[in-house]
């Protein structure tokens, strides 16, 4: 099945086509990667998605309900979550907190908002705590999340996609940055991520970590996409070779 | 001299207690859009004159009357939000200033259509005198009416604090505050935290304006002054920090009636006092005495 699609999308701003009449489609549990140059509309596509952007022209569908023109919490709540290229956690939250503002079960009526309840608050920031435990930053909680260092800020950006209970995760370059250490451990997250059965389509720029987690790559240039396939019959498709080398000059 | 020492602290406790009470919604709202509204003290004079309206007018009982008048205020602030300050959202903060401080001239001007331009009170002739309490031989005179005005700002104040820390709406205010996009990606509907905001600001305004509406005469230009004491307030404490407003609002408070207490300097000058504390605090502490380390904020 598949969980989210994107149908002839498109997106302006000026004169500039940054997504031009882009479709394409994510299966359910599956690794997907988002690729292409610098400027191909990778996040743009995140953005419209997400419905940070509205598309000018297109459908957005996510679990085949058609999404376009609905607002970004709304899709939250339908089980799609995301991460930041420039990592964007609450600064001036903890850690912890970043994940309690991250759960759902909001308080459906007005009145429960102004009823702080301690067990309620206990139970939700146990819960937050054993997100905090998968990724392993447990030991940094009550610190200021602006205060994390940066590979810190990255996995709490992930932990807290994940507790807003979400199954589709959008990465956006999850491996920029890091050391191999901390790679190794977001590819284990991504990993039991997908264990778990969820949905993840990753933009990426370190081809062999994408290359060994990923089941479909999907290349955009240019606003569009160009290839859809596996990482093999990517990795040898001369369209793809060339819009990112260039044209190699005829002979 | 010493001898009025006890009633110039009790009524410097009062104005700082009103002051906080507005300062903290402008500042609630600052800390999330971004802007000073300049209307914001004219809830307190849109409560003040429902009060006054369902009391002498309609002659409804004081609870009643206290109660609808702070939730007509609310609604007005939220509806005031969706239909006018939600449209500038995305503008640069100059823009909702500017629409603010028209919204406030227009709100003026329905109040003096409705109630007249003149001075009017809570009192009306052949009313009781409010019961009073004396302690100190009769050098702190206290009335009802001012224990009501303290402890409801007390409890509110109070009640906020925890509002803000352990509610999730709370939380997901500071969320909202830090980043709208990221907010909404969490599933957090930024529309309905800001109207909340403005709700709640408002309310708190409103009961400011009755508060005062008891110790002073109404007039519809209240507001604004309201609003000078509780924008240098909220400057001086730090913005966007609610524990700020209120220590700002303390300093206000008691600066300004100590000052007209022990010096020759006349009860008229009250604004200018309030002025000359904010230029030289602004000298000390540009960032207020609870806000960030300017610094701090450049390096981030």
């Amino acid at each position: 099945m598949n969980v989210l699609q994107v149908q002839n999308l498109h997106k302006s701003f000026g004169g500039i086509h940054a997504i031009d009449h882009c479709s394409f489609s994510v299966e359910e549990n599956s690794i997907t990667g988002l690729i292409g140059p610098n400027g191909a509309g990778k996040t743009t596509m995140f953005d419209l998605i997400n419905g940070l952007l509205t598309p000018d022209e297109g459908h957005v569908l996510i679990k085949n309900q058609n999404v376009t023109g609905w607002p970004t919490y709304k899709r939250a709540r339908l089980g799609l979550s995301r991460t930041f290229q420039a990592i964007r956690v609450f600064p001036e939250l903890t850690a912890l907190e970043n994940i309690v503002v991250a759960f759902k079960g909001h308080p459906s009526k007005l009145y429960q908002a102004f009823v702080p309840l301690k067990k309620k608050n206990r139970d939700l920031e146990k819960r937050a705590m054993e997100y905090m435990e998968t990724v392993g930053i447990a030991d940094k909680a009550h610190l200021r999340a602006g205060d994390l260092s940066y590979g810190q800020q990255k996995l709490l950006e992930i932990a807290r996609c994940m507790a807003t209970d979400a199954d589709i995760f959008l990465l956006d370059e999850p491996a920029a940055g890091v050391n191999p250490t901390l790679l190794n451990t977001i590819k284990q997250l991504i990993l039991k991520l997908h264990q778990q059965g969820k949905t993840l389509l990753i933009v990426e720029h370190n081809m062999p970590f994408l290359m060994s987690i990923a089941h479909k790559i999907i290349v955009m240039n240019f606003g569009k996409e160009l290839a859809i396939g596996s990482p093999e019959e990517i990795q040898n498709n001369p369209r793809v070779l060339e819009a990112y080398l260039g044209k190699k000059r005829e002979e | 001299m010493l001898e009025i020492l006890p009633q110039v602290i009790w009524y410097s406790l009062i104005a700082s207690a009103i002051y906080t009470l507005i300062a903290v919604g402008l500042t609630l709202v600052f800390g999330i859009l971004e802007f000073i509204n300049f209307a914001h003290g004219e809830m307190a004079m849109v409560g003040a004159y429902l009060l006054l309206a369902f009391l002498v007018n309609f002659k409804f009982p004081f609870w009643l009357a206290f109660i609808l008048s702070f939730v007509a205020v609310a609604i007005l602030g939220i509806v005031l939000e969706k239909l006018i300050f939600k449209k500038v959202r995305k503008s640069h903060p100059f823009k909702p200033l500017v629409i603010s401080i028209g919204v406030s001239a227009l709100l003026q001007a329905v109040v003096i259509l409705i109630f007249g331009g003149g001075v009017t009170s809570y009192l009306q002739t052949g009313d009781q005198p409010a019961q009073t309490f004396e302690f100190f031989n009769g050098n702190l005179v206290i009335t009802d009416h001012q224990i009501l005005l303290i402890a409801v700002a007390f409890v509110l104040l109070i009640a906020l604090a925890l509002f803000l820390k352990f509610s999730k709406t709370g939380k997901s205010l500071r969320a909202v505050a830090d980043n709208k996009e990221v907010a909404a990606i969490m599933g957090i509907n930024v529309d309905r935290t800001i109207s909340i905001i403005f709700g709640l600001g408002s309310a708190l305004a409103a009961i400011g304006g009755m508060l005062i509406g008891g110790e002073q005469n109404l007039t519809p230009t209240m507001g604004l002054a309201l609003n000078v004491h509780a924008f240098a307030a909220l400057i001086l404490g730090g913005v966007g920090n609610v524990y700020g407003a209120l220590l700002g609002a303390l300093i206000i408070g008691f600066s300004e009636n100590f000052i007209i207490a022990f010096t020759p300097i006349p009860p008229s000058f009250r604004e200018a006092i309030v002025f000359a504390i904010l230029i030289l605090m602004l000298i000390v502490k540009p960032n207020g005495l609870l806000g960030a380390n300017a610094e701090a904020e450049v390096r981030k």
